[in-house]
């Protein structure tokens, strides 16, 4: 059988593969228990395709990418892999786990009674931290700087190698981002490529809704709502809702039977 | 013909293609104009291939992968790739000049060496690089050459990797160590003080112990520059030969 390999941030990873995230946890409540499929499961399902879900929400691109890198050895001929690009200012810094405080957390060592910190990767982005992992002034220069141009002409290097790499395993690869300006800034007649999965229905012009951003007006459009919509606000959350995972669904399934015949 | 290519920093771009760095210049002029063989040069010659150079002084580990990833279409059969990583606190910055009412949009090169401020604030820079020496970054390196080995085994070309930096390769466990790929790996090793009169590195003390000297040895040190000089890259050149047809070298 073949595998559907998802990589991108919490759009890709979704709700049933979040467990801490607290809008998740209200939103199953509201729905006395039960969270739906997301578009992955679904789609996965719609393919008769495993699923191989890596991505993680606040992921950034060069994230993202690395995890693709630690993946692509599971990539098989047959196989379809899927990457939504995230938020241009989001990356990530080598940090240890610190209390609300900026104390250094510590667990046990191999040497009873002496601890050690834990490193993990701090995902970071444009939004304002406590300061006790990065330098504010740091962290919102990094930020700024990665939203330039240059960074997304990287993201196309990225695309560029990961279509190599496919075409040599045979297998399919597409693109789409959360980030408005990776992808559909693109001219025309680099947007219309089969690469760019729903490129088809992005209409720049005259179709966006400033809010949801182009790839999720596609989806509004077609009836597909968030969990802020999906609750009456009552959970406020813009990821997307039951009926958003279902027409994100079908909208991949289609696109890809098309471009496979 | 088969070709080698050759990604990485000045260690690998040599004194030819880099025609502004003001110690190279000199040896020129040291040299009468001219200047001897880079090693890849060399080993494209031993080996009877096409030589296609894209090291870059200055490039960082990120500026160094992305190299590869623009050439990669290049690549064929039975070509051989050589990658050399470079200092871990190197990193890129998008910067632009504003030049006759034109802004030029550029990838500004920053390591530990302080700054004038104009691009990035000196805090910023010196946050940064501080991170950056963070060994969790030594991860993503081993995150390009899965992909990297990846393309090598379904194309078809043979990748090797060397590091002018100990942390990177050389201080790795054996099993890890001690793998075809990485090239001479078999004979760095990393004990004792590494610094050699300014370059830093198991890898360049090898060098040395087989006879290569740098620039500010060969010139008795009137061009002040720890690049590797003639002897250097005809000694690299020559081990990595060696290696590379040696198939048995950490089968």
């Amino acid at each position: 059988m073949n595998t559907l390999h998802l990589f991108g941030d919490s759009f890709t990873q979704g709700h049933n593969m979040d467990f801490h995230y607290p809008n998740y946890k209200n939103w199953g409540e509201h729905r006395g228990g039960n969270l739906p499929e997301t578009w992955g499961e679904i789609l996965s399902n719609k393919l008769n395709m495993l699923m191989n879900n890596k991505a993680v929400a606040g992921m950034g691109n060069h994230e993202i990418f690395l995890t693709i890198c630690q993946y692509s050895d599971m990539f098989k001929k047959g196989d379809i892999v899927i990457i939504n690009w995230a938020f241009m200012e989001r990356f990530r810094w080598a940090s240890v786990h610190k209390n609300n405080d900026g104390i250094i957390e510590l667990i046990e060592s191999d040497v009873k009674g002496v601890g050690r910190p834990q490193p993990y990767w701090k995902r970071l982005s444009s939004k304002i931290e406590d300061g006790h992992h990065i330098n504010e002034n740091t962290r919102n220069d990094i930020a700024l700087n990665r939203t330039d141009k240059l960074y997304i002409d990287e993201i196309y290097n990225y695309e560029k190698i990961i279509e190599v790499l496919c075409k040599n395993i045979e297998c399919d690869v597409y693109f789409w981002s959360s980030d408005g300006n990776i992808i559909y800034t693109l001219p025309e007649d680099k947007l219309k490529n089969k690469k760019y999965i729903l490129h088809d229905f992005i209409d720049i012009e005259s179709h966006l809704n400033v809010n949801l951003g182009y790839f999720f007006t596609v989806i509004r459009k077609r009836g597909g709502m968030d969990i802020a919509n999906e609750t009456n606000f009552k959970v406020q959350d813009t990821h997307l809702g039951e009926t958003g995972h279902k027409v994100q669904a079908e909208l991949f399934y289609d696109y890809i039977m098309l471009n496979n015949i | 013909m088969d070709n080698i290519f050759g990604f990485g920093d000045s260690y690998t771009q040599g004194h030819k293609l880099d025609l502004s760095y003001p110690s190279y210049k000199l040896w020129r002029e040291y040299l009468n104009d001219e200047l001897p063989d880079v090693w890849i040069e060399l080993l494209g010659n031993k080996l009877n291939m096409g030589v296609h150079n894209y090291g870059m002084g200055g490039a960082s580990n990120v500026e160094i992968f992305h190299t590869f990833c623009k050439h990669v279409n290049e690549i064929k059969k039975d070509d051989i790739v050589i990658i050399n990583w470079t200092f871990m606190y190197r990193f890129r910055w998008a910067s632009y000049d504003q030049r006759d009412g034109f802004t030029n949009k550029f990838w500004m090169r920053l390591s530990s060496n302080p700054e004038n401020g104009k691009y990035i604030s000196e805090s910023t820079r010196e946050e940064i690089v501080l991170n950056r020496e963070h060994p969790y970054y030594l991860n993503e390196i081993e995150d390009y050459e899965i992909l990297i080995d990846k393309f090598a085994s379904l194309i078809g070309f043979e990748v090797y990797y060397w590091s002018s930096i100990p942390e990177l390769i050389y201080t790795s466990p054996n099993d890890k160590k001690l793998v075809r790929k990485y090239i001479l790996s078999d004979i760095v090793t990393f004990e004792g003080n590494h610094i050699l009169n300014g370059i830093g590195g198991p890898f360049f003390k090898t060098i040395k112990n087989y006879g290569g000297k740098t620039i500010l040895e060969e010139t008795n040190g009137f061009v002040p520059d720890n690049h590797l000089g003639a002897s250097g890259h005809r000694v690299q050149s020559e081990l990595f030969y060696d290696y590379i047809i040696d198939k048995n070298r950490n089968k």
